[in-house]
C-alpha cells in the first residue's frame, strides 16, 4: 500500500530507527483504512451481492475515504504535526493559508515561530502538559509570515508512535469570531447601559408577569427600588380595577409582531397615581417559545398635564385671537437685494384686523403691503423690518389719515424675518386725552389761580401745589413747599395733643380705605407760626396710575376765631343770669336761654313758639303793651320795667330791653329781650330804705342819747326823790309814782332805739337772764297787746351768763315782736329759761351746737310757723316775710349776731301752721372755760402788743399809761428808725401800730407802709394835731389806716384802739 | 356819812345827787369836769367819787387813771349818758380803768344808793 508521499516527508522525521514502526503504524492505519476498505468494498460486494442498492453505499465510503483524506489536507482548520522537539513536521493547505508559509516554509518552523505565545525554551513544559492531558484545547494567537497575528483555537492531540511522539494539532482562525463575541460582549455592555441609563423605565417580566428586569428609569418612575422590584408582580404597580388588563396586552401583544404601546395610569410606591406610556414587546426563546415580555415605560403625567395645558392654551389663543378686540396680523418681512427691509407680506389676519382696517383677509393675506397699500412710508416698513429682524419690539401710536383713527401698534418678531402686530382702535382714548388736556389746562388754571390752597401729595410728600398755598405757608415760593412732608409743614403737637406725624399716619392710613376725609389740622407757616386749616383729602389716582391724594386748605382762623367768638356768646347767652328771649315779628318765642327757665320756671319747650303773653301779670293794661310794640315795630329799642307773673303765679318784677334785630337789609327779622329779674333787687332798695331809715333814727338817737339819759337821769331821780319825801298814800306820791314809770318807759324805748340802730353801748357783764325776761315782760305785754298771752317758765337758781342786757333785751324784743306778727289774730308767746347739758352726742345733733353747760331761753309761740323753703334764710340781713315798712329784716339778724358776739347759738324749731320755737344757748361763764368776758386789751391768752411811735415824750408817756392801765402791753419808740429796729428786735408779735404821723426822721405813713409790707394787714391808727394832716386821709384811708385827731380824750383814744383793733379781728 | 366827790357836766344831774346824796346822809362836793373834779378829790380826800365819763375837758377814764395813781383805794362809781357821737364800749373800759361799778343814765337812785352803800360799807 502506497502512502502519501508528504507521508514519505513525515516519516523523514521521525528517527530511523522508529521509521519503520511509524511506517508500519502508518501503514497499519492506511492499511486499517485500505482494510476498512476492503471491508467496505467487500459489504459493498456482499450488498452487492445482498442488493445492489448498497452499491451506492459502498461509493460513498469510498467516496468519504477520500474525503477524509482531503479533508485532512483540505480541512479549513490548520493541521500540524509537532515532533517532540517543537518542530512542524507536518503542516496541512489550511496551514499555509493560515500563516502566510508555504508548507515547505513550515516544514521547518519550530511551533514557537507560530504560536505567539510560546517560546522554544517553554515548550517541553508546555509538552509534557499535553502529553498528560493527550488531548488539549487552547486558544493561541498565532503568528504570520509577516508578522501580524491572528487568534486560534488549537484542538491537540498527543500520539505516540513507539519512540516518535508527536503532538497532532489544529488550529482554527478565530479572530473573526472572537470579533464578533467582543462585539456582542459591547454590545450586550451597551445595551445593559442604554437600559440601566435610559430615561424611560426598561423592566422586563417573565410569562407570568413578574419582574425580572427593573432598571434606575423603573426606580424613579415607581419608586420602587431594584431589590425591592425583583420578582414582584406587575399587579405591584396597577390599581386593582385594571389587572384583567393585564391578561389582554399579553394576548395583544401575541398576536401581533413588534410590541404595542399603551397608555395606562400606574401606582407609585408612594401611592401616587400616575399616566404612562408603555412600550411593550414580546419576549421569545430560541425555540420561539414565549418567556416574558419587555416593557419600556415613560411617565407622562406632566407632560400629559403639559399637552393638555398647551391643547387648552392653544385652542384658548386661538379664541382669542379669533374673538380679541384689537387687530392681530402676522407679517414677513421682504428685503431687498441689499437686505434692506422693502416691503412685507400679510400671513395671518384675525377678524378684528379686518374689522379695524377695513380690508378683508381674504384680500390681505398673501399680498404684501405695498400692493394694499401703494404709498405707505416707508419709515412702517423700516420700523416692522427692524422689528422682524432684530426681534425688538416697537410701541408706535400713529394717526391713520385713510380711517380718521388713531391706532396703537405693538410689533414684535414671532419667528424670524416675521413680524406679528398688535393694534387697537386708540381714537376714543385719543379724543378723550385731549379733552382731558383741554381739561386739564383748564382746571390746572382753576388750581393755580383759586384762592383756597391745593396741593398735591405723592409717595407722602407735596408733589404740586397753587399759589394760594404757597401765600398761606408764606413762602416765597413753590419750592420751598414741595418735595416737604405734611409733617414737616405742621407743628409738632396737633391741638389735641397728639403728636402730628402720628396722626398723619393714622389719618394716610385711613385713606386707603377712604375716598375722602375732612378734617381740622394745624400747620405751620414758614416763619413758625401755626394756623389752623380745614382739610379735605381726596384720594385719586393720577395719569400715570400711581395714588395720589388731592388736598385742599382752608384757613379757617378766621372762621375759628369766629366760631370760638361764637361759642362765646353763646356760652355767654346760655349761661347769662339775665333772661334772653329771641321772638320772631311775630312775637313767637324762637329761642329762650335757661335764666328765662330759672326766673319764669316755664321750660323752653313749654314756651317755645308761643307768645310771651304767658307771663302777663295783668298789671299792665292794653295800652302799655301796644306802646310796646309800637316802639319796637318801628325799629327802636324798647326800655322799660315789666311785672310778669311766673309759672307758679308768683308776681314779679323785670327790668327789659327789648331791641329789634335786622338783617343786612335793615329788615327786622328777630326781636330780643333781654330781661333782669329785679325782684329780689327792688326789696333789698326796700329794705335798704327801711335801715337807711333805721341808721337815720339810729344816729340821731346816737347824738341825742347822751343829753336825753341826763334829762332822764334827771328825771326819774327827781320823781324817786319826790316818792321819798311824799307820803304813800298821797295824790302827789302818785302823781310822782306816774312820773317815774313814764320815765322807765321813756327809758326802755330810747334803749330800743339806740338797740335797733345798733348804736347801744355794749356792757357784757355777768347777768341773770331771769332778771332780764322779767324786766321785758312789761315792754312785751305794751308791745303786743291785748290779744296776746305771755306766759313765762323761768327756771330756778339759773346760772347767769356774761352778756350785755340791752343786748338780750333786744333778742327777747325782737323774737317776741316776730312771733307777734306769726300770730296776726292773736295768740300765746311762752318765754322760758332752763339750765342744759349737752354731752357731745347731743351737741352733734344740734346745729352750731357743742358740748357744755348752757343757759338756755326759748321764745316760742303758736303761730303760722316758718316754712322749710325760707328756713334757710331767716337770719340772713334783710330777709323779712313783713310788708313793707314792717319789718326791717334786721330782726333775726341782729339776734344771730348777738349770739355769735356772745359765743352761743340759736336752734329753730318750726312746724308750718303749729308755730315757732327759738332756743337760744348762752355759755355759762367757769362752766367749760370758754365762758365770755370782758377781753379789755386781751386777745386770747395774751395782752394786745401796741407799738407806740410818739417822738412827744409827755405824750408817749401818758398815751403808755392809759394803754396799760388798759391793760394791754406797749412798746414805745421816738422814731421810724426806733419803731424798725424795736419791732425787728422784739421777737414778739404786734397787734397794733399806733404812731404820730409827724416823726423826726420820716412819716407814720411811711413806717405803716414798711410795717405793712412785712406784715400784711396789721392794724394801724395814726394820730396828728395838724388838720392838714386829714387831707392824706385820702391815701391812708383805702390802705385800712385808722386816724385819731389830736388832742384825744382817753375815751376818744381807747374808742380809736378799739376801733382799730375791732376790724383786725374781724 | 361820808364825803362823796360828785363829777358831771350836766347840771340837772348834780342836783340831783346832790339832793339825794346829802338827803340820805352823806357829804356831797360837786365839781362840773374832770379837772375840778380831781382838785376836789385831790384837796379833800373823799370816801367815794361818782363820775360821769364822757365830759369836756378830762374825762371819766382819765379821772379814773388820776385815781388809780395817786388814791388806789379810793371807790369810783361811773355813771355814763352814752356817747355823743362815736360808739364805744365805755361802760366795760371804765370798769377796766378801776370803776368798781359802772351804771348806764338813767340809774334808779335805789340802785345807786346800793352800790355805794356796799362800797362804804368796805371802807
Amino acid at each position: 500500500m502506497n502512502l502519501d508521499p508528504s507521508v514519505d516527508t513525515l516519516l523523514g522525521w521521525i528517527p530511523p530507527e522508529k521509521r519503520d514502526e511509524a511506517r508500519q503504524r502508518l501503514q497499519a492505519i492506511v492499511r486499517d483504512q485500505a482494510a476498512a476498505l476492503e471491508e467496505a468494498n467487500r459489504r459493498l460486494d456482499d450488498a452487492r451481492l445482498a442488493a445492489l442498492n448498497i452499491m451506492e453505499d459502498a461509493v460513498m465510503a469510498r467516496h468519504r475515504l477520500e474525503l477524509t483524506q482531503v479533508a485532512f489536507d483540505r480541512s479549513s482548520d490548520a493541521a500540524y504535526w509537532v515532533l517532540e522537539d517543537g518542530g512542524v513536521c507536518y503542516a496541512n493547505a489550511a496551514a499555509s493559508e493560515a500563516t502566510g508559509y508555504s508548507k515547505d516554509e513550515l516544514l521547518g518552523l519550530h511551533i514557537s515561530d507560530i504560536d505567539e505565545e510560546m517560546t522554544r525554551a517553554g515548550w517541553p513544559k508546555e509538552r509534557e502538559r499535553i502529553r498528560e492531558q493527550k488531548i488539549v484545547s487552547i486558544e493561541r494567537r498565532h503568528r504570520r509570515k509577516d508578522g501580524s497575528t491572528f487568534l486560534v483555537e488549537v484542538r491537540i492531540n498527543y500520539l505516540e508512535f513507539g519512540e516518535t511522539r508527536m503532538f497532532c494539532g489544529f488550529a482554527r482562525d478565530i479572530t473573526a469570531r472572537k470579533l464578533a463575541e467582543e462585539n456582542l460582549r459591547a454590545s450586550r455592555q451597551r445595551l445593559r447601559s442604554h437600559i440601566e441609563n435610559s430615561p424611560m423605565g426598561v423592566i422586563e417580566w417573565d410569562h407570568e408577569w413578574n419582574i425580572v428586569e427593573w432598571n434606575a428609569s423603573a426606580e424613579r418612575i415607581f419608586g420602587y427600588s431594584r431589590v425591592d422590584a425583583l420578582g414582584k408582580n406587575a399587579t405591584l404597580l396597577i390599581s386593582d380595577p385594571d389587572c384583567e388588563s393585564l391578561g389582554k396586552v399579553l394576548s395583544d401583544l401575541s398576536g401581533q409582531r413588534g410590541g404595542n404601546r399603551s397608555t395606562n395610569f400606574n401606582v407609585t410606591a408612594d401611592g401616587r397615581t400616575i399616566l404612562c406610556d408603555w412600550y411593550n414587546s414580546i419576549l421569545t426563546d430560541e425555540s420561539g417559545a414565549r418567556t416574558g415580555v419587555a416593557s419600556m415605560v415613560m411617565d407622562i403625567t406632566e407632560a400629559n398635564a403639559n399637552k393638555t395645558a398647551l391643547q387648552k392654551s392653544e385652542a384658548r389663543y386661538r379664541l382669542l385671537f379669533e374673538n380679541m378686540a384689537a387687530g392681530f396680523a402676522v407679517h414677513e418681512i421682504i428685503c431687498d437685494a441689499r437686505g434692506r427691509p422693502a416691503d412685507y407680506r400679510y400671513l395671518e389676519v384675525n377678524p378684528a384686523f379686518e374689522r379695524l382696517t377695513g380690508i378683508s383677509a381674504e384680500r390681505a393675506v398673501g399680498r404684501t403691503v405695498r400692493e394694499l397699500i401703494p404709498d405707505i412710508e416707508l419709515s412702517w416698513i423700516d420700523t416692522y423690518g427692524r422689528v422682524a429682524l432684530t426681534g425688538e419690539s416697537a410701541v408706535v401710536e400713529d394717526y391713520a389719515q385713510a380711517l380718521d383713527k388713531f391706532f396703537e401698534v405693538r410689533a414684535f418678531q414671532p419667528a424670524p424675518n416675521q413680524f406679528a402686530v398688535i393694534f387697537s382702535d386708540i381714537t376714543e382714548r385719543k379724543r378723550t386725552e385731549q379733552a382731558i388736556q383741554r381739561s386739564e389746562a383748564k382746571y390746572r388754571q382753576l388750581f393755580e389761580q383759586s384762592a383756597d390752597a391745593f396741593l398735591v401729595i405723592k409717595d407722602g410728600r407735596f408733589a404740586d401745589c397753587n399759589q394760594a398755598a404757597v401765600d398761606m405757608l408764606h413762602y416765597p415760593d413753590k419750592a420751598g413747599v414741595l418735595g416737604k412732608q405734611p409733617a414737616e409743614l405742621s407743628p409738632p403737637v396737633q391741638a389735641d395733643g397728639q403728636s402730628s406725624s402720628e396722626k398723619l399716619a393714622g389719618l394716610i392710613q385711613q385713606m386707603e380705605h377712604q375716598k375722602n376725609l375732612r378734617f381740622d389740622w394745624l400747620h405751620k407757616r414758614a416763619d413758625g407760626e401755626i394756623f389752623p386749616v380745614d382739610v379735605s383729602l381726596t384720594s385719586l389716582v393720577d395719569r400715570a396710575g400711581d395714588r395720589i391724594l388731592h388736598v385742599a386748605w382752608r384757613d379757617i382762623s378766621e372762621l375759628r376765631q369766629a366760631l370760638n367768638q361764637l361759642q362765646r356768646l353763646s356760652t355767654a347767652i346760655e349761661q347769662s343770669p339775665e333772661t334772653i328771649v329771641i321772638t320772631d315779628t311775630d312775637g313767637h318765642i324762637q329761642y329762650a336761654n335757661p335764666a328765662f327757665e330759672r326766673i319764669t320756671g316755664y321750660s323752653r319747650q313749654e314756651v317755645m313758639g308761643k307768645s310771651p303773653n304767658v307771663l302777663k301779670s295783668g298789671v299792665h293794661d292794653a295800652a302799655f303793651y301796644a306802646k310796646l310794640w309800637q316802639t319796637i315795630q318801628s325799629g327802636h329799642v324798647w326800655e322799660g320795667r315789666l311785672v310778669n307773673r311766673r309759672k307758679n303765679g308768683e308776681i314779679f318784677t323785670e327790668e327789659a330791653s327789648i331791641s329789634p334785630v335786622k338783617d343786612r337789609n335793615g329788615n327786622t327779622i328777630n326781636y330780643v329781650a333781654i330781661k333782669r329779674d329785679i325782684s329780689d333787687e327792688l326789696q333789698r332798695e326796700e329794705s335798704l330804705r327801711q335801715s337807711q331809715k333805721m341808721e337815720a333814727v339810729g344816729q340821731l338817737a346816737g347824738g341825742v342819747a347822751h343829753d336825753f339819759n341826763n334829762i332822764l337821769q334827771a328825771i326819774l331821780g327827781f320823781s324817786e326823790l319826790l316818792l321819798l319825801t311824799l307820803g304813800r298814800d298821797s295824790q302827789e306820791f302818785n302823781n310822782a309814782s306816774e312820773i317815774k314809770r313814764s320815765t322807765r318807759r321813756a327809758i326802755e324805748l330810747t334803749r330800743q332805739l339806740l338797740a335797733f340802730s345798733r348804736k347801744q353801748p355794749v356792757d357784757t357783764h355777768l347777768l341773770d337772764l331771769n332778771h332780764v325776761v322779767n324786766d321785758a315782760e312789761a315792754l312785751i305785754s305794751i308791745l303786743l297787746g291785748d290779744k296776746y298771752a305771755i306766759a313765762l317758765d323761768l327756771a330756778e337758781e339759773l346760772p347767769e351768763i356774761f352778756a350785755d342786757t340791752g343786748q338780750i333785751t333786744q333778742i327777747i324784743m325782737n323774737l317776741a315782736l316776730n312771733a307777734r306778727d306769726a300770730m296776726p289774730q292773736g295768740g300765746r308767746l311762752a318765754i322760758s329759761t332752763e339750765r342744759v347739758v349737752f354731752g357731745n352726742r347731743d351737741a352733734a345733733a344740734l346745729p352750731d351746737g357743742r358740748a357744755g353747760t348752757f343757759a338756755c331761753l326759748s321764745v316760742s309761740d303758736n303761730g303760722c310757723g316758718i316754712g322749710k323753703e325760707i328756713m334757710e334764710k331767716i337770719f340772713e340781713p334783710f330777709f323779712t316775710t313783713k310788708e313793707v315798712g314792717k319789718g326791717t329784716g334786721l330782726g333775726l339778724a341782729v339776734v344771730y349776731g348777738i349770739m355769735k358776739q356772745s359765743k352761743g347759738w340759736i336752734n329753730v324749731y318750726s312746724e308750718e301752721g303749729l308755730g315757732s320755737c327759738f332756743k337760744l344757748y348762752f355759755p355759762i361763764p367757769g362752766a367749760d372755760g370758754k365762758g365770755a368776758g370782758p377781753d379789755g386789751g386781751r386777745i386770747g391768752e395774751r395782752a394786745s402788743r401796741i407799738l407806740l411811735v410818739e417822738d412827744d415824750e409827755s405824750i408817749s408817756a401818758m398815751v403808755g399809761e392809759i394803754l396799760v392801765n388798759a391793760g394791754y402791753e406797749v412798746v414805745a419808740a421816738a422814731t421810724v428808725e426806733q419803731a424798725l429796729e424795736r419791732y425787728g428786735a422784739a421777737n414778739a408779735v404786734y397787734d397794733l401800730l399806733l404812731s404820730d404821723i409827724v416823726l423826726p426822721d420820716g412819716t407814720g405813713i411811711e413806717l405803716a407802709d414798711r410795717l405793712r409790707a412785712a406784715v400784711p394787714g396789721i392794724p394801724v391808727l395814726l394820730s396828728s394835731g395838724y388838720p392838714d394832716q386829714l387831707a392824706r386821709w385820702k391815701d391812708m384811708g383805702p390802705k385800712g389806716y385808722h386816724f385819731l385827731h389830736k388832742p384825744f380824750t382817753v375815751s376818744s383814744l381807747m374808742s380809736a384802739v378799739e376801733k382799730a383793733l375791732a376790724k383786725q379781728e374781724q | 356819812m361820808a364825803r362823796i366827790v360828785v363829777i358831771d357836766d350836766d347840771q340837772s344831774v348834780r342836783i340831783l345827787f346832790e339832793r339825794f346824796l346829802v338827803g340820805v346822809g352823806h357829804e356831797v362836793l360837786l365839781a362840773e369836769n374832770g379837772r375840778k373834779g380831781l382838785e376836789l378829790i385831790q384837796g379833800s380826800d373823799p370816801d367815794l367819787v361818782i363820775t360821769d365819763i364822757m365830759m369836756p375837758e378830762m374825762d371819766g377814764l382819765e379821772i379814773l387813771m388820776e385815781i388809780r395813781k395817786h388814791k388806789k383805794s379810793l371807790p369810783v362809781i361811773a355813771i355814763s349818758g352814752g356817747m355823743r357821737s362815736i360808739p364805744m364800749s365805755f361802760l366795760p373800759q371804765a370798769r377796766m380803768f378801776g370803776a368798781r361799778y359802772v351804771f348806764e343814765k338813767p340809774v334808779p337812785l335805789d340802785v345807786l344808793r346800793g352800790a355805794i352803800n356796799e362800797l362804804l360799807a368796805e371802807k
